[in-house]
């Protein structure tokens, strides 16, 4: 039984024309049923943040969505764009999203400025210096302009994930996609990480967040999905998920209990 | 309370005396080194005195001058000027030279090999995956000498026919018509399946399916019924292609696709040439000969292949590819330029192919239209010589294999194998079954060993590598180009270099496939002349020189390959 907020956002104007569709998938690893009928509707400029247990299967969700996994059943629509067999649809979909990693999984025999640039060059075919231009602009956004020259294993954790995040929006993608992009960081490094994220949902990104930060959550988030064991248990916007006196799903109380 | 502490600590360590200096430990390494300096020069001066002491006796005081006279070494796999009646330093230079053809072509045919059975290991096919992993534990689980005495007295010299079958007419035959027609059709159906979006391995496939057809067609068309059974087992090859095409795994249709196409191409071309034959547009045996390609033949005398032989006028033709190659860098380099500053991808491969074509096909033209020697002189029966016109003499056949490149007008002529009547080779080049036994055995089972290393290099490259490559929307081949490869061979080159080494040295063993490889002309020598330990200073050189070269090399590419941390 899913509790079913009622958004009165400020955003409520642009919901009218979803983003990101997602019908009733199904997906399964082997024997075990990863996803449940997991179907969402995602505005542009919406910044969603999706919570649960680990094995809770949020992270093969997100990952779905530009198909790092493949779903068994169900429709994935983003950006207009279909996500089935078809390579090109698959590659369009990737250039429209960016992703960033717990892992940041940065090229490490390339500097962070060929990381940046890598991409836009193969992909959308830009000249070298309208790439670099681009890299440097966005290492300046994410603050380490001045380690562009460097490789990824010569920066710290927190470093090596803006990098991973200024490699990813040098696609211009209209969606990112972050999966857990603090879990693998030493607790005084996530604050920069975080920073740059609320700038990027402030600039008024979509944005799709699996994560167990609830600071952010609360901050940045335009609505809160609670998931596990493949289902979507509950959603809504912040207020109401910390929200003391309202009722929520046994589950996600236990979740909320333990966490905050 | 420190301070006191410190100075009590000094106070208390051992007094300066005569002895302490021993007691120091820079002196006691200095001291301990010299001592195993004189006990090594002893050693091998005893070894060294007692040597050259009982050779002295025998008359044996080892020397270089021996290599000077005549060795009396016959060397079936020589070169053309020599015989037995060269010195010893001649028959040892030819071993070197043999080692080195034997290796060179062994290590590009192991790295190949090896690296297309790595990534085989990593199939997601079933089928694929197993049957090389079999081929890996077969190969490296047995002895190397078993698999050199394998391929020598079993495949060489036992498998293959006795004499070359299926050669054709004596006399030189050059490429009919057909070969190029057939040629441009199979480019042009090429390009056109070039559509589908596997244009690397379609190529590759395509390659793949001239060689088999090149290499089986020769040896199966010696008669008009096995031509009909060939034509009808092309036909099939097609059909089982086409299905493979449509609907095997992505991975493997791009390989079809190509094999498809040269097959097709081919076909179509010959069938064209029947028909232009059949309506009397070009003469006849212009058409389609059986032996439009370059081609083999096999026995256990060894795999006869055609000499290509360049002709007066090739320099001529040489300076036109010579440019069209210097062209060709150029246009890449530009074309990589361009696509740096405007990031337009321009396909720079096409330009360079075109160039060289372009070039090699003009020169081809200016080269034949240069002025050559009218009139040949000929020897009548009675000894005298007379002015011969060219044609009348070519098509007498009055004029000697020897003089044809002097008054050819193609820059190469490509002279098909020919046998005197004991059944050997007069014209045409040959593979010696020993040399084959030798460099398939070495290919073959460093190649087992390269494929695990291959293996093991790309396995090394974490997946969230490919996933983030994927991820930012790159292609498979650039994943593969940019991301997986710069870091695989960083795991892969090291050991890689140790197996290259270990092909070097193991290509020692062609003394039991009695091929005459430095180590079997140099004990050969020793055997003869006594001088062993010349001989075994001479051997040590060449192994040290070949290994300590793939060294360098490996270390020069591994420093190449570093990822800077911090």
């Amino acid at each position: 039984m899913a509790v079913e907020a009622v958004d009165t956002k400020k955003k409520a104007d642009r919901f009218d024309e979803p983003i990101i569709v997602v019908e009733k998938i199904n997906k399964w690893f082997g024997d075990f049923h990863v996803l449940r009928d997991v179907s969402l509707s995602i505005a542009p400029q919406e910044v969603v943040v999706i919570i649960g247990p680990s094995g809770s299967g949020k992270s093969t969700f997100i990952r779905c969505i530009n198909r790092l996994e493949e779903h068994q059943e169900g429709l994935i629509q983003v950006d207009g764009i279909e996500l089935s067999h078809d390579v090109r649809n698959v590659a369009e979909i990737r250039r429209e999203t960016g992703m960033v990693f717990q892992q940041f999984n940065l090229f490490p025999h390339m500097t962070v400025q060929d990381n940046v640039t890598l991409a836009p060059m193969k992909v959308r075919h830009w000249s070298k210096d309208q790439a670099e231009k681009k890299a440097m602009e966005l290492l300046n956004r994410v603050g380490i302009p001045e380690q562009a020259k460097k490789y990824p294993g010569q920066l710290s954790g927190g470093q090596q994930q803006r990098v991973a995040i200024a490699r990813a929006l040098a696609m211009e993608p209209n969606i990112m996609l972050f999966d857990e992009p603090t879990s693998a960081l030493d607790p005084e490094m996530i604050k920069e990480v975080l920073d740059v994220m609320k700038e990027l949902a402030l600039s008024g990104m979509t944005m799709i967040v699996v994560t167990h930060e609830m600071g952010f959550a609360r901050e940045v988030a335009d609505r809160i999905i609670f998931m596990d064991h493949g289902r979507i248990v509950e959603q809504g916007p912040p207020e109401h998920f910390f929200d003391p006196n309202v009722e929520h799903h046994p589950r996600t109380q236990e979740f909320l209990d333990q966490i905050l | 309370m420190a301070a006191q502490t410190h100075q009590d600590s000094t106070l208390r360590g051992a007094r300066p005396s005569i002895f302490s200096y021993f007691r120091d430990i820079r002196v006691i390494q200095v001291v301990l080194q010299i001592v195993f300096i004189i006990l090594l020069v002893s050693i091998l001066s005893f070894v060294f005195i007692n040597v050259y002491n009982s050779l002295a006796d025998r008359n044996l005081v080892p020397t270089f001058r021996f290599l000077t006279t005549r060795g009396g070494i016959p060397i079936s796999d020589s070169p053309a000027w020599y015989t037995p009646d060269e010195s010893y330093g001649e028959a040892f230079f030819v071993g070197v030279i043999n080692t080195i053809r034997a290796v060179s072509v062994g290590l590009v045919g192991a790295t190949v090999i090896g690296i297309l059975v790595g990534i085989l290991l990593l199939s997601n096919n079933w089928l694929i995956r197993n049957i090389s992993r079999i081929y890996v534990e077969i190969l490296r689980n047995t002895p190397l000498l078993v698999q050199l005495y394998f391929w020598y007295f079993v495949v060489f010299l036992e498998a293959l026919p006795k004499d070359p079958t299926g050669l054709p007419a004596p006399g030189v035959t050059s490429i009919s018509w057909s070969v190029p027609i057939m040629f441009l059709l199979i480019v042009a159906i090429t390009l056109l399946a070039r559509r589908t979006n596997f244009p690397t391995r379609m190529t590759v496939g395509g390659l793949l399916g001239l060689i088999v057809m090149a290499a089986v067609r020769p040896a199966l068309l010696d008669n008009p019924t096995t031509e009909g059974i060939v034509t009808i087992g092309m036909l099939l090859l097609i059909g089982i292609f086409l299905l493979i095409s449509f609907f095997a795994p992505k991975d493997w249709r791009g390989l079809a696709t190509g094999f498809l196409a040269m097959t097709v191409g081919t076909i179509l071309g010959a069938g064209l040439f029947q028909l232009f034959e059949y309506f009397g547009v070009v003469a006849d045996g212009q058409a389609l000969n059986l032996s439009v390609y370059p081609v083999f033949y096999y026995s256990v005398k060894g795999i006869f292949a055609p000499e290509i032989i360049p002709t007066a006028v090739f320099g001529t033709w040489a300076v036109f590819v010579a440019i069209g190659v210097a062209l060709a860098i150029v246009l890449w380099m530009l074309a990589g330029h361009v696509t740096e500053t405007t990031g337009k991808p321009v396909p720079r491969g096409t330009y360079a192919i075109l160039s060289i074509v372009i070039f090699s096909v003009i020169g081809w033209g200016i080269a034949g239209a240069q002025a050559r020697p009218t009139t040949i002189p000929i020897e009548g029966d009675e000894g005298t010589v007379e002015l011969v016109p060219y044609d009348e003499a070519l098509e007498s056949g009055d004029i000697l294999f020897e003089d044809w490149p002097l008054y050819r007008t193609e820059p190469v002529i490509i002279a098909t194998p020919e046998l005197n009547r004991f059944n050997n080779l007069e014209i045409g080049f040959v593979l010696q079954p020993q040399y084959s036994a030798l460099v398939l055995g070495l290919i073959v089972y460093t190649s087992a060993f390269i494929a695990e290393i291959v293996r093991a290099g790309i396995q090394a490259v974490p997946y969230g590598q490919i996933e983030a490559a994927r991820a930012l929307g790159l292609s498979t081949s650039d994943t593969l180009l940019r991301v997986i490869l710069p870091q695989a061979l960083r795991v892969i080159i090291p050991p890689l270099g140790n197996q290259y080494l270990n092909l070097s040295k193991n290509s020692s063993l062609a003394a039991a496939v009695a091929f005459a490889d430095t180590y079997q002309v140099g004990t050969t020598m020793m055997n003869q002349s006594g001088q062993s330990i010349t001989g075994f200073t001479m051997l040590l050189i060449v192994y040290l020189t070949l290994s300590l070269l793939i060294s360098v090399v490996m270390n020069i590419v591994n420093g190449r390959f570093q990822i800077v941390t911090r």
